[in-house]
């Protein structure tokens, strides 16, 4: 697939899971969902260079974004107490509901073309993501390297599984790394613009400070951006130019970073 | 007769659903594991279950083929109530806190999802395509029929037809599914599980309509919940569609909406509706559904299972609570 053709993919994918996202009444209250616009990427990358029916191909990356968008969604409900008649509990109300909705879609879309397998392995990953969601959440005792761990499960064990049910470990390894820079990125954002995630929300309920978390993040970025050079100085064939221009950008903004916190 | 007395040659399979929803719910993470226990040691009918199980006497029977779809809809059902908790902020279900009350909001929507993924793979267990179509309509049409009683609360210009469509897609589709998966699990022909499809759609209306009568009528100790509380939370049911025809109970209502103290004026509604012919009119609309359910049942092959349905139609017309 050329340069062009893979951006016009993921511009189609990103209009079409856009319509699929939109309800009248629901975004009159809250905001139209953002969609990861990189893990998009990774998908369409890899789901592109098997040999899948167009249609088959576009519902499974559909029906994975729709999932991490629900999940996502679903993050956004608040825990204060509201007025029981209130705008914030109409808002929250139709948080709960917009991500259950989101949910059936990916259902909904892998049955109408029969791929009960795939329903399946994304299933258990939903599973997982929730596992490690509550363990991040909700445990106090836990170390910043086991928060870590149930964070990155929580970013890559979707494109994970799908990478796993297509037998694809090399995709696997470089989409897996992939996944953990872009949370890492996102989440020192996130801590620069002082807005709240599970991840930071949990630190700061422990009582860790955030040049700590800070560090936690570089450190944790390392392995991931050896191994995702690995595979950007080997060529490999299966990766294309926006992926790979993707990569190298993202390691290098987050390698200026680290220096600069470094020299701080 | 008690509705579990209805279903007794079944007892051994509800034992075994009973024991596999326990395992199905279980993790490593002890804290989903208890709030997903809490709620399923809450009890509740296992209707859904029933009717599979049920459905499924029409065709092949065989309980370790059909136990999948018992286990995934009574799954979905209790993962639509741990977020439907948190939609109502409601701190009490069958007499016990809700998760988001013994723990919060963020743990009752990751258990909520946790168990919407249990009951995926469970149903993944099943192999025929249909039935997967089926579900997942079913799923995408019951968080519609949510997302629609929320746009309809406090709106007093509904017509009957919203009201229906909004109990259809709220509870009679999920019933429907339930009685027409079981067949399908079984291998039952089209002719038969669309015709059970059917009869579950229209017991589901009639037990929604029943539902929302016995919120009027009932007690407090019995519904778990203080009389009028659809009301008062802006649900606009069949009683209080048929009472709004009369303009003085129409200004009532508007006040209630908008009142600081609503007790007075809530206890006002509630004579007027159980003084009135409106609560009779509801439950002549209840019973026509559950005649058209009885008349489908007539086309069925006559077993223990469609005496058992008959029953249990029966049942969800007169109970009480």
């Amino acid at each position: 697939m050329n340069v062009q053709n893979i951006y016009d993919t993921v511009a189609d994918m990103k209009e079409q899971i856009h319509a699929e996202l939109s309800h009248p009444y629901v975004q009159k209250f809250i905001h139209h969902p953002t969609v990861d616009e990189n893990k998009l990427l990774y998908i369409c990358s890899f789901l592109t260079t098997l040999s899948l029916e167009q249609q088959k191909w576009s519902r499974c990356a559909l029906s994975v974004m729709l999932v991490q968008t629900a999940l996502d969604t679903h993050d956004l409900v608040s825990t204060q107490d509201v007025d029981s008649e209130g705008t914030q509990l109409h808002k929250r109300q139709l948080t709960v509901l917009a991500g259950d909705y989101y949910s059936g879609l990916y259902y909904y879309y892998l049955a109408q073309t029969g791929q009960i397998d795939l329903i399946k392995v994304i299933a258990s990953s939903i599973k997982e993501i929730n596992i490690a969601k509550i363990h991040i959440y909700h445990n106090q005792t836990q170390d910043v390297q086991d928060m870590m761990t149930n964070f990155f499960t929580v970013e890559s064990s979707l494109i994970n599984s799908l990478c796993d049910y297509f037998n694809c470990p090399e995709w696997r390894e470089l989409l897996e790394h992939a996944c953990r820079l872009n949370a890492i990125s996102t989440q020192l954002i996130k801590l620069a613009k002082q807005e709240a995630s599970i991840l930071l929300d949990n630190y700061y309920k422990n009582g860790m400070k955030s040049i700590g978390i800070q560090e936690a993040l570089y450190a944790s970025s390392e392995p991931s951006i050896s191994v995702v050079k690995q595979y950007l100085a080997a060529g490999s064939p299966f990766i294309n130019e926006p992926l790979k221009e993707h990569l190298y950008e993202m390691i290098g903004s987050l390698e200026r970073l680290k220096n600069v916190v470094g020299e701080g | 007769m008690k509705l579990k007395m209805m279903y007794t040659f079944l007892n051994t399979d509800i034992a075994l659903i009973e024991k596999e929803l326990e395992q199905r719910i279980e993790t490593k993470e002890a804290l989903i594991t208890n709030a997903s226990l809490h709620l399923l040691q809450a009890g509740g009918k296992r209707i859904r279950p029933v009717f599979v199980l049920l459905a499924g006497k029409f065709g092949s029977y065989d309980v370790n083929q059909i136990k999948h779809v018992a286990v995934a809809l009574e799954l979905i059902h209790m993962a639509s109530l741990v977020h439907d908790d948190v939609i109502d902020d409601a701190d009490m279900r069958r007499g016990k806190p809700t998760i988001k009350a013994k723990w919060d909001n963020r743990i009752a929507m990751y258990t909520g999802d946790y168990i919407f993924a249990r009951a995926l793979e469970t149903i993944t267990k099943i192999e025929q395509v249909d039935a997967h179509k089926i579900l997942s309509d079913t799923m995408v049409e019951l968080t519609l029929g949510e997302i629609e009683q929320i746009k309809d609360k406090y709106d007093l210009n509904q017509d009957l037809r919203t009201y229906l469509r909004r109990i259809k897609r709220k509870t009679a589709l999920l019933i429907a599914a339930s009685c027409q998966l079981g067949a399908i699990a079984a291998g039952a022909p089209e002719s038969i599980h669309k015709k059970l499809f059917l009869f579950g759609y229209y017991v589901g209306m009639s037990f929604q309509i029943t539902d929302d009568i016995l919120d009027f009528t009932s007690s407090e100790e019995k519904l778990g919940k203080p009389v009028g509380s659809d009301l008062l939370q802006g649900n606009i049911t069949l009683p209080v569609l048929y009472a709004l025809e009369d303009p003085d109970f129409r200004l009532k209502v508007e006040r209630l909406f908008v009142a600081d103290d609503q007790t007075e004026l809530i206890s006002e509604i509630i004579t007027y509706i159980t003084s009135s012919d409106v609560i009779d009119r509801s439950v002549k609309v209840s019973e026509r559904y559950l005649e058209k359910a009885m008349m489908i049942l007539k086309e069925l092959p006559d077993n223990k299972a469609r005496k058992a349905l008959y029953q249990i139609a029966k049942y969800i017309g007169k109970r009480k609570f």
